[in-house]
Parts: structure tokens; sequence; C-alpha cells
């Protein structure tokens, strides 16, 4: 019999994995543990090994599914288990010889008109046009329930397939979802129009983060999508510019980000207090200790000095190390300080978590950024790694902006947005015009957690820190 | 500097100007390629002009038969002259109308062989054209018979079948007994010749329900047609008197003599896929010629799609078509896949006409099989056409009542299965079927009360 593979628990509080890409063809021989396919969670890509050793049978799900974690992913046939290719198995007509086959030939063609059958994707050679008569035993999957690929027109209706009308097969094509994965509300469970749109308006207000922590929702679920506006925007191309347009099917870590960024607008009140930062002191002491720190082999850049700072006025106001149980009503304070870190990476951005920052040395954390950035941006962060911050910290000014809006990382409460470090001139106690080195700082806190004059007391305390960098000794355990 | 098109599509047949026109309304500029006659085989040699005679031969046959009513006509004959150019101007008409689509849709149209210099370039008649996407629509031809080699003369392929004008030999032998050797053998027939049809298998229509093809074949012998099953044309040799096939019937091995006038082959379709450079360019083909695609019509290069008899069976106008229409769709950057049932029809009189699944394909896949039967003979209506040889057949999941196929002998049976495809496609159930009020007297109160019959509730006849 063979085995079916179900999506793995990648790690804790991952609840589903885009099927990103199908690293072996249906009918290939694998290895255990040899890599099979490649999985991404939220917007970590993983390649799972082949828990057996065999072939591999039928891919249950296609690129660019989302699968929840324990679905059945992949039918994997023990070695010696594997029957014959449809391609050899003979027709059951009567013997052949010269000048047969021709009239035979028809009547396979004939036969396939009608006979359902599946056919081998991937493999040229092994796709058998003309199936084996009906007469003679076939191939018999016996996980008949899985989605196969029919002959072209002729869907057979194998226990499985979905029943759902055109139009509804249709719509749920368009908005890129997975007909069988939509509840029929018809007989047999059939899909309607209907049942697609509430489906799509679901998907559209939901997150994996949200459904794990939230699920229970207390305004009425059905009023919830629409009256936010979430319905799935359907674009229409202007009219004369249809050449000028490029369409790409939104995947893998773009969706996953659009997902994040609708679940923060959404379920989050976001605010914002800009403040600015006099630099000069960090800048000069960074300077100093620069070549300490290269001498160790570590590049040390202004942000684990930001961080540590960020981690001492977290401690004077835990409501912006907290998060909102919806669910339960309750405000989870958290007495620990993990520090999301947001990264451009080429495919997209990234926010890698910083753990324990309170009780590791500047040099220790200096070191930990690097590494964390630096796998990022090659794409080998590992689940944990982008899970479980309490609070982040996005770093706008290595790009350039004079400052922004960041959006909140949910499940945490805040996030500081620090910008690049220039020289401007500034009033001093004396009323001296100065040339200071100023930062601008953006702070975005959900309202719901977080009051205004807290949030403002926070950036004064981390500006306090930052402007005389030797009272962060005060903070050293 | 060549032209680029957004779009070429190769072929003009059904699937290939349905594609290039759905193409044009989704604002691409759009080329059509045609190597021989803008409509393909159906519209020219095909499809189309087959009906146009098969409806001739039932007009005649009807003005023959009418007696029961009292009908009485002296001396039914045709005009053969006339036929063909009826027969002629309807094709015109409908491939002038496929040139005007083309222009109403601003597709251009360019006569010519077309062959893949690389991918995104195509040669025809010595010019260079370049495209940014592809539609692969070449159809296909008829198989040749190793030792019965077509010469349109005295062995004739179904486009030499259709030439009516020099008169209809007195007997013919038709090897094949697919839908076009049974449509060819039923106008001969009635236009006078004596006609055997040979089918290599155990039934005609090898892949159909076998209780609705052996019904047929029942019906067409009644009618005066010879059809052996399990007999294959060995050979031929021409004499003073004829051609004399050599027969086998593959049960006992015996050999037999049958003298003819003239021959058929009609021995199924073959793709025309080769010789266009498809495989040049890294396009996958399998090992009879049939250009391989995904259920989006991808071939295996991106960029280039293929519909179609070129692709795989079953080859039907209509698959073609449909497949044209969701290959241009997801050229023009949509997301269309294949994915409808397919219905099947032969248009001899009585028609026979399938859609969905057969009871042995149903019980394969896992059903609790029921089957509902109606046959016309107790349908009012079909006793008002004259014409109550017939059944209409249903297919149905016993456990869940889902409707699985449909099965019909009878007079307009390629009308009435449009109604069952509906069905399938709902996802309906047979009670479905059996609820909707139908307009009496109709031949389709048939699939009412089949669905009846399959609950055991029929009015008109014994529910066992």
């Amino acid at each position: 019999m063979p085995k079916e593979v179900v999506l793995p628990e990648l790690a804790e509080s991952v609840v589903e994995g885009e099927i990103l890409r199908w690293l072996v063809n249906e009918g290939d021989k694998l290895k255990k543990d040899q890599p099979f396919v490649e999985v991404m969670t939220d917007k970590v890509t993983v390649e799972l090994p082949s828990p057996y050793e065999g072939v591999l049978l039928q891919k249950l799900v296609k690129e660019g599914d989302v699968v929840p974690v324990h679905a059945s992913i992949a039918l994997i046939a023990e070695p010696g288990e594997v029957t014959a290719p449809i391609s050899d198995q003979k027709p059951d007509a009567p013997p052949s010889e010269q000048g047969r086959a021709s009239p035979s030939l028809q009547a396979q063609e004939e036969r396939s008109i009608v006979e359902p059958g599946r056919v081998i994707e991937d493999d040229g050679a092994s796709l058998s046009l003309f199936r084996p008569d009906g007469r003679q035993e076939q191939v018999k999957n016996p996980f008949s329930t899985a989605p196969t690929l029919p002959p072209q027109g002729q869907t057979p209706l194998a226990p499985g397939r979905v029943i759902a009308v055109p139009a509804a097969r249709k719509l749920a094509r368009e908005l890129g979802l997975d007909i069988a994965r939509i509840p029929g509300s018809g007989p047999n469970g059939r899909v309607r129009v209907a049942d697609v749109k509430s489906y799509a308006a679901d998907q559209g207000s939901k997150t994996s983060y949200l459904e794990t922590i939230a699920t229970p929702q207390p305004a009425p679920p059905e009023a919830r999508p629409t009256s936010l506006g979430v319905n799935p925007v359907q674009y229409k191309t202007p009219r004369g510019y249809e050449d000028r347009e490029t369409r790409v099917q939104l995947r893998g870590v773009r969706r996953a980000i659009s997902n994040q960024m609708l679940a923060s607008h959404l379920y989050t009140v976001r605010t914002l207090s800009v403040d600015e930062v006099d630099m000069t002191e960090l800048v000069a002491m960074r300077a100093r200790l620069k070549t300490d720190a290269e001498a160790q082999g570590v590049r040390l850049s202004y942000l684990p000095f930001i961080f540590k700072a960020v981690v001492a006025a977290l401690k004077k106001f835990p409501s912006l190390n907290s998060s909102l149980d919806e669910a339960r009503q309750e405000v989870v304070q958290k007495n620990y300080y993990n520090i999301g870190m947001a990264v451009a990476a080429e495919n997209g951005l990234i926010v890698p978590v910083l753990r324990e920052v309170d009780r590791k040395s500047i040099l220790e954390l200096a070191n930990e950024i690097n590494l964390l950035a630096d796998k990022a941006r090659s794409g080998k962060l590992s689940p944990e790694e982008i899970s479980g911050s309490t609070f982040s910290v996005t770093n706008i000014g290595s790009i350039g902006a004079l400052f922004s809006f960041p959006i909140i990382n949910v499940p945490d409460a805040a996030i500081l947005g620090i910008h690049s470090i220039h020289k401007r001139p500034v009033v001093d106690p004396s009323d001296q015009i100065v040339v200071r080195q100023m930062m601008y700082l953006s702070l975005s806190f959900d309202h719901r957690l977080v009051d205004g004059a807290e949030a403002a007391r926070f950036c004064k305390e981390v500006i306090r820190l930052l402007e005389r960098p030797e009272r962060l000794f005060l903070e050293v355990l | 500097m060549p032209t680029n098109y957004d779009l070429i599509v190769i072929g003009t047949g059904p699937g290939g100007y349905h594609a290039a026109i759905r193409a044009a309304q989704l604002g691409k500029k759009v080329l059509a390629v045609e190597a021989e006659r803008v409509g393909g085989v159906c519209l020219n040699v095909g499809c189309i002009p087959t009906k146009a005679l098969l409806h001739a031969a039932e007009e005649l046959e009807g003005a023959k038969q009418g007696g029961a009513f009292g009908l009485e006509v002296k001396e039914a004959s045709l005009d053969l002259k006339k036929l063909a150019g009826w027969r002629e101007g309807i094709v015109k008409k409908l491939t002038g109308g496929v040139s005007q689509l083309f222009k109403g849709n601003k597709v251009e149209l360019k006569t010519g062989f077309a062959k893949f210099v690389d991918k995104n370039t195509i040669e025809v008649a010595g010019e260079r054209i370049q495209g940014k996407a592809f539609i692969v629509a070449t159809g296909s031809e008829p198989n040749p018979l190793p030792g019965f080699e077509v010469d349109q003369k005295e062995i004739l392929d179904s486009t030499g079948a259709l030439r009516v004008e020099d008169g209809f030999p007195r007997r013919l032998l038709c090897i094949g007994g697919g839908a076009i050797g049974l449509e060819f053998a039923q106008i001969y027939k009635r236009m006078g010749a004596q006609v055997t049809l040979v089918e290599f298998m155990g039934q005609i229509l090898p892949a159909a329900d076998p209780e609705t093809a052996n019904l047929l074949a029942k019906i067409l012998t009644k009618q005066g047609l010879v059809i052996r099953t399990n007999t294959k044309a060995q050979k031929v040799e021409k004499k003073k008197d004829g051609l004399v096939v050599t027969l086998e019937d593959l049960k006992t091995a015996k050999q037999e003599t049958l003298v003819v006038d003239k021959i058929l082959v009609a021995t199924g379709r073959r793709p025309r896929g080769k010789g266009l450079g498809l495989e040049a360019i890294g396009v996958k083909l399998d090992e009879h010629g049939y250009v391989l695609t995904n259920e989006k019509m991808e071939t295996s290069i991106p960029g280039i799609w293929a519909i179609g008899d070129v692709t795989r069976p079953p080859l039907l106008a209509h698959k073609a078509m449909k497949e044209g229409l969701v290959a241009a769709e997801n050229a023009a950057g949509g997301n269309a896949v294949m994915d409808y049932h397919v219905p099947n029809v032969v248009y001899t009189s009585p028609e026979w006409a399938a859609v969905g699944m057969t009871e042995e394909e149903a019980s394969k896949a896992g059903y609790k099989v029921k089957v509902g039967r109606f046959p016309l003979s107790a349908s009012g209506r079909a006793m008002t056409l004259g014409s109550t040889d017939g059944l209409i057949k249903l297919v149905g999941d016993g456990e869940t009542d889902l409707l699985l196929g449909a099965h019909i002998v009878g007079p307009s049976a390629s009308d009435l299965i449009a109604e069952v495809g509906l069905a399938l496609e709902m996802g309906a159930t047979v009670t479905d079927l059996g609820l909707t009020v139908h307009a009496h007297p109709t031949l389709s109160e048939g699939i009412m009360e089949a669905a009846e019959h399959l609950h055991k509730q029929a009015i008109h006849i014994a529910n066992r």
C-alpha cells in the first residue's frame, strides 16, 4: 500500500504551509530523507525530507496550494510496489500481427473518448495516449479520492471530484482559490457561486495568525468581512492598456506578506508618534568602539545600541511589550524581550527575531544581527527564527526616507521605525545653532494596548538613553 | 523588421478560429495562419458537409417511408448536382462567415504552411513572423490503413466520400464502425448503395455504452445496413467485377471475400503535430504525434499552447472550440482550465449521443451504479414522429443520487444530450432531472421519465 505523506508541524504555531515547488516528479524514486518538496511557512522556506524510501506515486497538492499542517500532500509507494507504467500495458485485443494495428488503433482511440483515466503529467515517454482496454485489470489507485489530472475534456465524476457549478469553478480559479477547499451548500456539497464568494471573503480577512489566536471573534462573523470591505477586489485593466501590464500569481513570500499586512491593517488600531533623537554622542561612541569590535571579527552598527535602549524602555513601559488575546479578552504582558528586525530581503520583507535581547551584550547582539540579516537575505532562516517577536524595529534609514509610518508586526503591540542619521542645525540650550547628528524615530503602536502618552514617554526614554549612551551602562545586568 | 503579434494561431478550424477571436476580444493583436482553407476540416470536409448529406438522405428516406401515415411520393429522387451545390453553399457561407468574423474582430489572416523557426518565430510562405505566444491548432487527418491506400476514386477517405456529384456506388464497404464510418454508411445506404460495415472490435462505437451502441447497430441493421463486428478487412484486389476484399472473422478466424465497387476507410484520424518544427523548439509530442498539454492547454514550452485534435482524443470540434477559448484566455493572461464534460454524438438517424460516464466507468470509479431507462417505444412524441426505435438511459449514483452520465439513441439525441450536459456541469442529482417539468409531448420527457425510472417511479413504463 502506498503511504501518505502529511505536512509536518514545521514549527510551533505554524498551522499551514504553501507548496512552493516539487523537487521530484511523479514516478521518480526517492531515498529516505531526500528533499522532495519545498514548502513555505509564514515566510520561511524549508525542503521537506522524504519520510520513506520508495517512489513518488502522486502529488496530492499543487504548487501554490496552501495546505494545513497534517494534511496529506503526497503518496509514496514502497520500493517494488509500483506497477508497470500505463503505456506498457497492452490492450486486450486479439493477437496482433502486421496490418492489424490500424483498426485496433482506431478502436482504442474511440475508446479513449469516453473512458476516464489519468495521465502521468511529467514523463512524456510514459504518457500513454491510448489507455488499457477496459476489460483488462487496470492500475487501481487505492486513493481514488485524490485529485488526479484527467484527460482533457473528460473530467470523470470520480469520487472526490468537486461538485461545483461551472461559474463557481471559474470564479474560484480567478480568485486563486482551490475549489476543493470551499465548502458547498448545495446537495452533495455542490459548490455554488455564493459559496465561493463567502469563502473568498473569509479568506481575505483571515491569516494564519488570526486563525490560531483569535478564532472566536466577538463580532458576528458574517458582518465582519463585508463591513470591513475586504471582499477580494478584482482589478480590471483599463481599456487600451492591456499590452502594457504584466500579471504574476500572488504566491510565496508576496502572498505571506500580503496576508500579514492585511491582518495588521485590519486588527490593530495603528497610531503614530514621531520624535527625533540627537545621535551625536552615539555616533562618536560607535566610532570609538568599532575597531574593538572588528578586532573580535564583528561589524558594529548602531542597531545593537538601539535594541538595548528599546529593551530598557520596554521594561519601563510594559504595555508596548504585550499582545491582545481577543478570544479570551485578555491582555498578555510578556516578561521576555524578543525583538523582530525587519530586513529587506531580495524576494520581500522578512522579520527575523533576536531573542532575549536584555540578556545579551552589545557585541553578542551585533554578531547575531549580522548573522540573521545574512540568513534573511539568502533565504536560510528557519521557522523558529522568524516567530515569537514581542516588539519590532524597522530600519528605514538605511534606504533613506525622511520618516515613515511602520505597520505593526502582529501580534506585537508596537514597532519602532528608525531613520537615517543626518547632520542638521539644532538650537542648543544656550540658543546657539549647532550642527548635530539627528535621527527621526517613528513609533507605530496599537492604541488599544498603548495610550498615546505612554507611547510618547516610551520614545522619550529611548531618546534619553541614546542621546547619552553611557546611561546604557546603568541598564547592564 | 518583422511584424510582432501578441498571438499567432496556427490553423483556423473550429478550435483555431475560436481561439483567435477570443484572444482578439481580449485586446490582443492576433494573426491566424491557415495552410489550406479557413474553417478547417470541420467546416470544409468534416462535420458540416457530412451533416448536409445526412439530412438530404434522411429527407429522401422520409419521402420513401412516409407510407405509414399516408404520404405517397411516386418517385422520390435526388438531383445530385443540386445536392452538391447545396452542400457547397452551406460550406461557403460558414467559411465566409469565419473570414468575416476575423475581419470584424481585427484578426489578421495569412495563408501558408507555418513552421517554427524558434519559439518566438514562425516562417510562413518564406516570411518570418514573430509572436509573443502561439496556439497550435493544426487538427488531424484520416488515419491510413495499410493495404487500403486511398486514391479517392475507388478507395476513399472521409473527404473523398463527400463527393456525391458523380453518383453513388452500387456496393460500398465501410471499414471502421466509429462515427465517420456509421454516418457515411447510412448516407450511402439511403442513396441506394448496398453497404457493408466492418468493425474490428466487438461492437460499433467500441468505447461507447454497449447497450446503446448495440441498439444503434440493431436499428441500422433493420434499416438494411450489414454490420459485421469482430471483423478485419485483410486485403483488397482489383478484379473485373469490382474490388474483392478479403474479410476475416476474428472469432472463428474464417476468411471470406466480398465484392464491392468502392471502399471507405474510416479507421480513425491521426494528429497533425509533425512537420511544424515543434519538436525542434522543444515542444513535446507523444509517440503518436499528439502534442502534450496540461489542463490549461500549455505545451512543454511556455508561451506555446495547443488545442483540439492535435492534442489528444476525443477528436471533436466542440472539444477543440472550448479548448481554443481556454488557451486564448490563458495566453491573454487569464486563468482558465479545460475541466468540462464533452458530449459525443453520432449523427445517424436515429442519432446516438452520450455525455459523462458509462455504467462500467462509474462502477470502476467506485459508485454504486443505478440505471434508469426510457425506451422511445413508450414516448407519444416518438410515435408521432414515426421513430420509436431508441432508448434514453441515465447513469446515477445510488448512494448520493448524483447524476453521472447519459446515453441516448433516438431522433434529436444530439440536442437532448445538451440538457444532461448542463445537469452534469451543475452537479445535478437524478432527482433534479425527474423534478424538472418537461413539455409534453416531447422527446425530452424521456429524460425525466428515465430519471423517475431510476427511482422506480416511472409512469409510462414498468419499474423493474
